[in-house]
């Protein structure tokens, strides 16, 4: 036994010598080695914007500080965020809260970038907008009635049309962009029987439709992805 | 654990250390068993001589002394009835981590890590963490010797996705 611990003590010996060959490599082993245990105890008693900045030191870093970024953010957070009031409604860019563990931290992050899409109808119309719930931004899409599909239906064959549920006409409604403020933004959507696209940017006078290649296929799905427009279409029946 | 104390003698049994630099230090065996790595080393070991030296690879000769004391005083306080006031351990831990370099800092986290004392290793990283508390990313590298691997859009790129998190820090 005694032989077989001299040997372990040995390999050690030698290891250490390679470790410390040039100091230079030393000092990268802590850069290169830091274990991510020691890291993440290190992260665990710093705030949320410590770990943010812990995150821009290096490449491995960053990798290690998201997966607790997540982590502090979804399970260990003591106290909820207060969110504070905007003065500049519709023209803020960040929102401030208010974080009771940091000894009083205000936080200002960007606006998250999400939209629901509301329809409201009356008698005569059905207008749907992009709404942002938390800076309370409302994009106003075009008229319903300018899409084909929808003018038949309500006219012709469903005079109570304008009284049901948006969600049996809009199958699908994406956008090109997060910033559906921005000029450049495309709303792509599929309506109940319409054929090929419709597209317009917020704001529009009127929906434009695309037709589809293929007559007989029906379009099931769309997404943006990279500036580029993917349309899925349903096979011949 | 493997000690079958043999009641021949009395006076405190001493374990010698290793450091990396090849310095040897003889350490009472309560004291050198408060480190895991120690302590794994004999345990269930019954052939591992008391007399045998235990290399400590990570841990120079310069941080055996401090961290052989912090062990000392650290077991004397969780031993003592009534326990210790507050103020004494945290005068204690104070001169402890005064007159260290972060460099120094940082070698001692890599050598309790090793030794595998989680008290020990707790009580450091918190004393970095406190160092690196609402510091700029730059003193953040510099603290802990980090090349930035990032190219300059990249970081800017990250910077821009958090811009909040970097404004009012402390002076480095």
């Amino acid at each position: 036994m005694q032989s077989v611990l001299l040997l372990v003590q040995n390999m050690m010996v030698r290891w250490k010598k390679k470790m410390n060959k040039d100091d230079d490599h030393s000092r990268r082993l802590w850069d290169e080695l830091l274990p991510t245990d020691i890291l993440e105890s290190i992260m665990e008693r710093l705030n949320l914007s410590d770990c943010v900045r812990l995150s821009v030191v290096c490449k491995s870093w960053r990798s290690s500080a998201s997966l607790h970024l997540n982590k502090k953010i979804i399970y260990n957070s003591p106290c909820s965020w207060l969110l504070l009031p905007h003065h500049q409604t519709g023209t803020a860019k960040y929102l401030k809260f208010f974080d009771f563990s940091g000894a009083g931290i205000f936080y200002d992050l960007p606006l998250p970038k999400c939209w629901l899409v509301i329809g409201s109808s009356n008698d005569s119309t059905l207008t749907l907008f992009l709404f942002n719930p938390i800076s309370g931004i409302q994009l106003p899409l075009p008229p319903l009635q300018t899409v084909p599909s929808c003018r038949h239906h309500a006219i012709q064959q469903c005079p109570e049309f304008f009284g049901h549920d948006i969600t049996e006409f809009a199958w699908k409604i994406e956008l090109s962009s997060s910033d559906a403020s921005s000029s450049s933004c495309v709303v792509a959507a599929i309506f109940y029987e319409q054929e090929g696209l419709a597209l317009c940017r917020p704001r529009d006078k009127s929906w434009t439709i695309f037709p589809q290649v293929d007559k007989d296929q029906g379009c099931v799905d769309v997404l943006f992805s990279n500036g580029m427009l993917h349309a899925l279409e349903d096979l011949p029946r | 654990m493997a000690s079958s104390s043999s009641s021949s003698s009395t006076q405190v049994k001493k374990i010698t250390l290793k450091a990396a630099d090849g310095k040897h230090f003889e350490v009472e065996e309560p004291v050198a068993m408060e480190m895991e790595t120690v302590k794994s080393f004999f345990v269930g070991n019954e052939d591992a001589m008391k007399d045998m030296v235990v290399p400590l690879l990570n841990v120079s000769s310069e941080h055996m002394p401090a961290i052989l004391d912090f062990y000392r005083n650290h077991s004397e306080f969780r031993k003592r009835t009534p326990p210790p006031p507050a103020e004494e351990v945290k005068a204690f831990n104070e001169a402890f981590l005064e007159n260290k370099s972060d460099e120094q800092l940082m070698e001692m986290i890599m050598a309790a890590n090793f030794l595998n004392t989680k008290e020990l290793l707790n009580f450091l990283t918190e004393a970095a963490a406190n160092r690196i508390k609402n510091k700029s990313v730059e003193y953040v590298r510099a603290f802990f010797g980090i090349e930035n691997d990032f190219t300059p859009e990249e970081e800017a790129r990250i910077r821009a996705e958090n811009e909040w998190a970097f404004d009012g820090l402390d002076e480095d």
